[in-house]
């Protein structure tokens, strides 16, 4: 209810104040739940504050409780900006990406015990599989389809709701093997990660994009995109933003996820319950 | 243990054990409580996190239950409970939680707790917790509450003991301690500790009952004490009594047995005085010695007597226990024997004085209880070692006995063998208490066997040191040859004289004479010493034989020692010179020289030095200075002194004495302790510091026989002591022992030793007076005008006699030669004793055999007369013969004297007086002279006095 308020108080704001929108305007910065609402709040408000410095206008992070909500948001197209992955892009149309991170790409892992005996992928035929959630791009869906469609392999899904869960249960052997991917294997404990060994990398994508409504000015979107790339050149902002992750910041096209949708995930996705 | 310790031990204990239970049953308990306690703390936090945990692994995510255990096990690392951790494990066990391997369970360590939790989901066990904690922390905590607990029980402990201890002593204890200091204090004698009772308990009342006590015991002792002063005092007193009665007895018995003694002496005693005068001195000794018994009993009782050791010749002890008895035993019939075996050494160290008491009772008893028989001293070695020898000295009578009821009470004091024995034979019956008394204190032990109605002997055995005999001087007896019949002993003593022993036959009743003619052959026999002291041996056969081997030779003379029964009978034609009655070396020495003397086989034989007895006339002339205030006892003693020939001067008092000695010289002072003026103590103190007086001898003369007395006179520096009443004996003893007269015969010198030997061994065949004066004291006064007497009256009895022949009239002669002989014997005229003895035993009524006799007899009796004659001319008349030599400056002289003497009190002056008597006998004045001598005699001196001046004017 609160985030609803806050729009209509804003809407109202920026109805009233709309003449001078583009010398002190307000908006909203969306950001998917990967994280608990802490984490991102340490992430993005740094960031944010730079760019109001930078641009003269005010980002506030509008949280979502979790990720079926924020997917719901998204599409309803609430925020004035909103970062999210790959799949969650090509979903909804009214925003356009304008940054990129161009160090890295994403792609998902099946993570296996160490020493747990499953060296095969068909060793988990009709196995019970652990994904953070059913929606995860790189950690649920891209792994999902890719065994079944590449490798024939049916798995029944279990969704443990984070990458850390995902790693313990593997390593605990509650399931022989889980999904995840490179960033958040990298930060689970090196304990955890020891009992842990990849068995498979997915296809690799273009990573989270930073996109803008498309019904925002092109000249704020533009100020916008341009104060996130000079912050890249200062090392203490690209410090900043390498912790988003944009390790190296650039600029992003609608083409640039083409290969997304050619992965025709949809049979994949499911629909958050309602 | 006190018992402040007995009362605290309980308490203590039960403490201890309340202590060891709170250590052994409720500390365990406490503890297992507290970790059950921790457990249940631990369990509820599980059972709160156990459905939180379930709902998560349900949902799978292990990252929230991860992050969930994590932050718990932070909460319990930051609250330092301890390290233990929570593990999850998942239904078939796996472990879910932490991701480490598999933890290590601490299990059934004591440091570390395990709880257990199951996780249910929906009726689904999941799996479980298990909480594992180590309790370290937890433990120290509860230890550390244990050991405050422990801490305070103890304090709580202590602090009862100690109010115990307080109360203890406020209430018990000290009230205790009091007490027993107050009993302390009651020990060492002081009874001033009032207890005050604080309480009124128990402790109280004893407090009160212990004040009484002590008020009590203090009245007691106060009571006792003076009971205990007064029974001091009465002691004292009874000592006093007895010192005084001593003192108060002896002195009218000194002038009893004194003056009868003197009274006995003079001249003119009808028969009947002098009956009645004997029988007075006979009862005052007889009561003298039943006091001396008494005053010897209290003596030993008080532990007051007190034994000498001084050297002793035994022979002169038994010669005097012999001397003192024979008299008695001969009164009454009785042989009295002493003798002793003849190897037995003479010198001894010991008490001859006690020893003599001793014998001497002993002896007096058994002739009491004997009517007939014979009464028998023996004295015989019983064992001996270097120093010592035990002698065994035995009296064996022929006496009433003792029965066997009557010998238990034998030594008990005040207890004769029967009550009646007390009424039939007199006497105290202290006698045997005494003697045993004595010979206890002798070392020695008194023993008594009897026969009732065959006789009764009584020895004491005595250790006594033996003593170095001295080398006897025995010349002139080697010529001697001399053939023994008796046992070893005589013949050893005989060797040891020097004789020539020419043979010797040990048992005298069977003899082989042939052997003995054998022996004797060619061998000049000087005698024969025949011992034969049972009288066993028939002597009329021994002189048949002797005469037998000896012929043609006359028969040797025989020495027999035999008791006196054998005298009776002597065969004829055997010279018998007997030893009898008193049978010792010394004795038989005697015995021999008198016999070698008589036979002419010795001229002159010296006596052993220390056989030799001091007689009279040593005496005669020493001047002797008597110091005494009782008239009486200076009359008694200067009536001894003067018949032991000694010159006599007297004074009253220490003070005269010292004026005397100044004015003239004396050889001994004879000195009362108690006298006026100056005592004797005082006076012999003054005359021992003047240093011209050193050696001159001080004996005290005093009634006080205390043994303190004698000591007392020694250290005053007098050297010897006298007890009154004075006995002749003692005196002539004591006078001999300490004056030593320079020109005069010496000690060891025979007396009569100025008379050539030949007129001395003559003379003494028909007067030997040194025997008769020994018989008499060594009163030559009373001897001389006894002898004077008895010439005249043996003159008178020749008459008699000489018509007792002629009327044949036999017992009437023997009756009268019995008579002469014994006064004959007594006198010393021994060759006229023989003959009377030989005229009394002559069974012969032949006329012509007395008539010899009687010529014999005459004979003798001149030259007895002649011989008395010499003598009496010596010692005789001189006042008589000085006669007409009396001017009428001497007799003024003589009143001077005597003036002098009855102003001052003097006894002596009855003396003088009858000098006076003497003087005057030509004389008108006489019958005024004679009054006054009456009155001196009356010790009238006033009188006498008053007649003095009389007779001064008419002259």
């Amino acid at each position: 209810m609160k985030p609803i308020r806050n729009y209509v108080v804003a809407c109202c704001v920026s109805l009233l104040l709309l003449p001078q929108t583009l010398l002190a305007e307000s908006f909203t910065v969306g950001v998917v739940p990967q994280f608990d609402v802490k984490t991102l709040h340490r992430i993005w408000n740094p960031i944010l504050q730079e760019l109001e410095a930078r641009t003269g206008h005010q980002f506030r992070l509008q949280g979502s409780p979790d990720i079926p909500t924020f997917e719901r948001e998204f599409a309803n197209g609430r925020f004035d900006f909103a970062y999210m992955n790959p799949y969650h892009y090509t979903l909804a149309d009214q925003y356009r990406p304008i940054a990129k991170d161009h160090g890295r790409k994403l792609f998902g892992l099946l993570v296996v015990k160490a020493d747990g005996g499953v060296s095969e992928l068909e060793q988990l035929q009709g196995e019970t599989v652990v994904f953070p959630a059913p929606n995860a791009l790189g950690a649920s869906l891209m792994i999902r389809a890719e065994l079944e469609r590449k490798y024939g392999i049916q798995i029944k899904p279990r969704y443990v709701n984070t990458h850390s869960s995902v790693y313990l249960n593997v390593a605990v052997g509650l399931a022989p093997a889980g999904g995840g991917v490179q960033k958040t294997f990298n930060q689970q404990r090196a304990e955890l990660r020891e009992q842990l060994k990849v068995l498979l990398q997915t296809e690799k994508v273009e990573p989270h994009p930073f996109t803008a409504r498309k019904d925002l000015d092109p000249a704020l979107v533009q100020q916008v995109q341009e104060a996130l790339f000079k912050m890249a050149e200062s090392p203490e902002h690209q410090a900043l933003l390498a912790k988003v992750p944009f390790k190296q910041i650039g600029p992003a096209e609608d083409a640039d996820y083409d290969a997304i949708r050619q992965l025709n995930l949809d049979s994949y996705y499911v629909q958050p319950e309602r | 243990m006190n018992i402040s310790g007995k009362i605290l031990t309980p308490v203590v204990v039960t403490l201890g054990l309340f202590l060891g239970s709170v250590e052994f049953a409720f500390v365990p308990h406490f503890k297992e409580k507290q970790l059950e306690a921790l457990i249940d703390r631990e369990r509820a936090e599980l059972q709160v996190l156990a459905p939180i945990i379930a709902e998560e692994l349900v949902a799978g995510d292990l990252s929230k239950i991860y992050s969930i255990l994590d932050n718990q096990s932070r909460i319990h690392l930051s609250e330092e409970e301890s390290e233990g951790g929570i593990v999850l494990l998942g239904r078939n066990g796996m472990q879910l939680y932490p991701l480490a391997d598999r933890v290590q369970f601490h299990e059934n360590n004591e440091h570390y707790l395990i709880v257990e939790e199951e996780l249910v989901w929906g009726g689904q066990m999941l799996g479980r917790f298990r909480y594992e904690l180590e309790i370290d922390h937890e433990l120290d905590v509860i230890n550390q509450q244990l050991k405050v607990l422990r801490l305070e029980t103890a304090l709580v402990c202590l602090f009862i003991t100690l109010f115990g201890v307080w109360w203890n002593r406020k209430l018990v204890i000290r009230p205790l301690e009091e007490l027993r200091r107050a009993a302390k204090s009651i020990q060492r004698g002081k009874f001033d500790r009032e207890l005050v009772a604080k309480s009124r308990d128990e402790i109280g009342e004893v407090y009160k009952a212990f004040n009484k006590m002590q008020r009590t015991i203090q009245e007691k002792n106060l009571a006792l004490s003076q009971a205990v002063e007064r029974a001091e005092h009465a002691a004292r007193a009874k000592s006093d009594f007895l010192a005084n009665m001593s003192h108060e007895i002896r002195t009218p018995m000194n002038a009893i047995i004194g003056l009868t003694h003197l009274a006995l002496e003079t001249r003119g005693l009808s028969d009947e005085q002098q009956n009645y005068l004997e029988k007075i001195q006979r009862s005052s000794r007889t009561l003298l010695g039943i006091i001396n018994d008494i005053l010897d009993f209290s003596k030993i009782e008080a532990g007051h007597m007190q034994v000498e050791q001084t050297s002793f010749s035994l022979d002169e002890l038994l010669h005097n226990v012999h001397t003192l008895n024979q008299q008695l035993a001969e009164d009454k019939g009785i042989c009295l024997t002493v003798s002793r075996d003849m190897r037995l050494p003479d010198s001894y160290k010991g008490d001859p004085l006690r020893v003599n008491q001793v014998l001497t009772n002993l002896v007096g008893n058994a002739v009491k209880f004997t009517e007939q028989g014979s009464v028998r001293v023996h004295v015989e070695p019983v064992s001996c070692n270097e120093e010592q020898t035990l002698l065994r000295f035995s009296v064996e009578d022929t006496g009433v006995g003792i029965s066997d009821e009557q010998m238990s009470q034998l030594f008990m004091p005040f207890s004769q063998a029967d009550s009646s024995i007390t009424r039939k034979y007199g006497g105290t019956g202290l006698g045997l208490t005494i003697s045993a008394q004595l010979v206890k204190l002798m070392n020695g032990e008194i023993r008594a066997s009897s026969v009732p109605g065959e006789g009764s002997c009584f020895s004491f055995d005595l250790p006594l040191e033996q003593l170095q005999e001295p080398d006897l001087q025995r010349q002139g007896l080697a010529e001697i040859g001399v053939y023994i019949l008796g046992n070893d002993g005589i013949a050893d003593l005989l060797a040891s004289f020097g004789v020539r022993v020419l043979g010797h036959v040990s048992n005298p009743q069977q003899v082989d004479w042939q052997q003995v003619r054998q022996e004797l052959s060619g061998q000049p026999l000087g005698l024969i010493v025949l011992m034969d002291p049972d009288g066993k041996v028939d002597l009329h056969e021994l002189s048949a034989q002797l005469q037998q081997i000896m012929a043609p030779q006359p028969t040797p003379p025989v020495l027999l020692i035999s008791a006196a029964t054998q005298l009776q009978s002597l065969p004829e034609g055997m010279p018998v010179y007997p030893v009898s009655g008193l049978m010792t070396p010394s004795s038989v020495f005697d015995a021999l020289v008198n016999l070698l003397r008589q036979t002419g086989h010795l001229d002159l034989v010296t006596r052993p030095a220390e056989r030799e007895l001091k007689t009279a006339p040593e005496l005669t002339g020493a001047h002797v200075l008597l110091a005494e205030d009782n008239a009486i006892n200076t009359e008694v003693a200067c009536g001894m002194l003067q018949a032991l020939g000694v010159q006599v001067t007297t004074c009253i008092n220490g003070q005269e004495v010292l004026d005397q000695l100044q004015q003239n010289a004396f050889d001994l002072v004879l000195m009362d302790i108690q006298m006026p003026v100056m005592d004797g103590y005082t006076a012999t103190a003054h005359i021992r510091s003047n240093p011209d007086y050193a050696e001159l001898p001080v004996i005290a003369l005093t009634a006080n026989a205390m043994v303190t007395d004698r000591e007392r006179s020694l250290a005053a520096g007098m050297n010897d002591h006298l007890s009154k009443p004075i006995e002749p004996e003692q005196l002539q003893q004591v006078l001999c022992r300490w004056i030593s007269m320079p020109g005069r015969p010496s000690a060891t010198e025979p007396a009569g030793a100025t008379a050539s030997p030949r007129e001395q061994v003559a003379e003494s065949r028909v007067l030997h007076i040194e025997d008769g004066l020994n018989r008499l004291s060594g009163n030559r006064e009373a001897y001389f005008r006894l002898l004077q007497q008895f010439v005249s009256s043996a003159e008178e009895a020749e008459t008699d006699l000489q018509q007792l022949i002629g009327s044949l009239d036999q017992p009437g002669l023997q009756a009268q030669a019995h008579a002469l002989a014994g006064v004959a014997g007594t006198m010393g005229a021994y060759e006229l004793y023989e003959l009377c003895r030989q005229m009394e035993r002559e069974q012969s009524t032949e006329p012509d055999v007395l008539q010899a006799l009687l010529a014999q007899f005459s004979t003798a009796l001149q030259r007895l007369r002649l011989a008395a004659m010499e003598q009496l001319e010596g010692v005789g008349e001189e006042p008589v013969n000085a006669d007409s030599e009396h001017s009428a400056e001497a007799l003024s002289q003589l009143l001077d004297d005597l003036e002098h003497k009855v102003n001052h009190g003097d006894v002596t002056s009855l003396e003088s007086a009858r000098q006076l008597c003497k003087a005057f006998r030509q004389h008108e004045v006489l019958p005024q002279v004679e009054l006054i001598h009456r009155a001196l005699d009356d010790f009238d001196f006033d009188q006498a006095q008053t007649l003095l001046l009389q007779l001064r004017e008419r002259l």
